[in-house]
């Protein structure tokens, strides 16, 4: 896929439950591209009553997460083997260097951010940390998009899937699936244990030469009875983009989203695409 | 080509299921189950209206009667906006096994789908089972939707089993005593507030130390502090 275009399609919408309650969206989602490497994360702060600050906790989970991942692909083009060290490295550390990264980082923006909004001075006290954390609590999904891997990051709910031009909807990282309204989260103490993450050589997906990536908040999976309708709508959605093109169905996305959380579960919904 | 049709299949908002499991055996004949028949009876206009100010959940209701055996009293789960309550009667013995047996049927995934919000299950009685309520409970509790279900129980009168109603639940403070007509209509009532505390629930971390009040693996969905006092009510014992 070296040198091919990636469009990419996005929105965000406030859940139907949340702007009859007055509540703001807790969703953010930030996209990057850096030179032949697109950079995708969203996050979805939980939104609890415990969690006040979880809009704020899922702005810094996709900027760390941008900022982690640009520092690993300053490599990338470095020389022709930078591409495969780089791979190797995401395939080792993924699930523990990285994934702990992610987790510090958080922390330590989330600490700094609380301390510059509230004035106060000293918050190295171990015991209220966890509570700052937790005031902020958010999951995390990202996807790294290189012309020779991609990287998938998962920590918490959402989805995270592939739809190919053969119609086969599959998820890049499989997570166990938490039944009810809990979800890992950034909060947690050794949150990355809980990460999940898979990073796979373009060579060996086989998706044809078409095929899109989608990232979303479980706001949209949460709008369909059974996850066998959620992914044949992922695969609508895809169908959409490859029959009227990426810029007639980002005109339209937020006004899907907008019907789907009203007639569905009512929450956030955050929806990227990333055609390749 | 602005105005395409949204793509993919039928919306639907969560399903939330809410299950009163009421003993009907012998010693709750006369006023226990004539408060029981009338009181439940009487929630329904609340819950619907607390489900009509929720339209992002699904409440979907079932009685499930337990006596000499067990039984499903509505067959399939109702949506609050058609169910009606059957008067129950009391005969028998308590067969409390059956009935987690019958519970744990329609918690398994499907029919039970995974994408609901968690269950709510009203426990009612004012015995002690007499059958092997042991092994069907730990059957209940081993599924995925058992362990997450809110359990309530009301325990009707001074010859309830409170332990084998908390070991149910999974949780003393939710096991709500009942000693007289009065309360048990407040603890009916409150009990059925318990779709709307879980109908519009925001996430939260997989954080057991969080849930502290509870010891089971159930995050606790519903306020306790608007539980009825004891107060004056206590009058009349039952």
């Amino acid at each position: 896929m070296s040198g091919e275009q990636i469009d990419i399609i996005k929105a965000r919408v406030r859940g139907a439950s949340h702007k009859l309650k007055g509540i703001e969206c807790q969703d953010s989602f930030k996209i990057s591209q850096m030179g032949e490497v697109t950079v995708l994360a969203v996050a979805d702060g939980h939104g609890s009553d415990s969690c006040p600050h979880s809009r704020t906790g899922s702005e810094i989970a996709v900027n760390v997460f941008h900022s982690l991942m640009k520092k690993y692909c300053l490599v990338y083009s470095h020389d022709a083997d930078s591409p495969k060290t780089l791979e190797a490295y995401f395939k080792r550390e993924g699930n523990h260097a990285i994934a702990k990264a992610i987790e510090n980082e958080w922390k330590s923006r989330v600490e700094n951010n609380y301390r510059k909004r509230l004035g106060s001075g000293n918050l190295g006290d171990a015991k209220i940390l966890p509570q700052i954390w937790k005031l902020h609590g958010t999951t995390l999904l990202g996807l790294v998009i290189t012309p020779t891997f991609y990287f998938a990051f998962r920590l918490g709910d959402g989805d995270l899937l592939c739809i190919n031009h053969d119609g086969v909807v599959s998820d890049l990282v499989i997570d166990e699936k938490i039944l009810g309204v809990e979800t890992h989260s950034l909060s947690r103490e050794n949150a990355w244990e809980k990460s999940r993450t898979s990073t796979i050589s373009t060579g060996e997906m086989d998706v044809g030469r078409n095929f899109a990536f989608m990232l979303s908040t479980d706001g949209f999976s949460n709008s369909y009875p059974t996850e066998e309708a959620f992914y044949r709508t992922c695969l609508d959605y895809y169908s959409a983009i490859k029959e009227h093109g990426a810029e007639i169905v980002q005109k339209n996305l937020r006004k899907w989203l907008e019907e789907t959380s009203k007639d569905g579960s009512g929450d956030d919904i955050t929806v990227l695409f990333a055609v390749v | 080509m602005a105005g395409l049709k949204r793509p993919g299949g039928e919306l639907s908002s969560r399903p939330l299921h809410f299950i009163w499991m009421v003993d009907c055996s012998g010693s709750m004949f006369g006023e226990k189950i004539g408060t029981v028949n009338h009181a439940i009876q009487d929630t329904i206009p609340e819950m619907l209206d607390a489900a009509n100010n929720n339209p992002y959940a699904q409440l979907l209701v079932r009685t499930l009667r337990f006596s000499d055996g067990a039984s499903w009293v509505t067959t399939t789960p109702t949506k609050i906006e058609e169910f009606a309550w059957s008067d129950l009667e009391a005969d028998g013995v308590t067969n409390l096994g059956a009935a987690l047996n019958l519970l744990s049927a329609q918690l398994t995934i499907p029919p039970m789908s995974d994408r609901a919000l968690p269950p709510v299950i009203v426990l009612l009685s004012d015995g002690q089972p007499t059958d092997d309520y042991k092994t069907e409970l730990s059957k209940l509790l081993s599924l995925p939707w058992g362990k997450k279900a809110v359990r309530i129980a009301i325990a009707i009168g001074g010859d309830a089993d409170k332990e084998v109603l908390a070991e149910f639940t999974g949780n003393k403070e939710l096991v709500l005593e009942a000693k007289n007509r009065e309360m048990l209509v407040k603890m009916i009532k409150w009990a059925s507030t318990a779709a709307s505390m879980v109908s519009s629930p925001a996430s939260q971390s997989v954080d057991r130390e969080s849930t502290a009040v509870t010891d089971s693996d159930t995050p606790l969905m519903v306020d306790l502090d608007t539980l009825p006092s004891l107060g004056a009510d206590d009058a009349d014992v039952w």
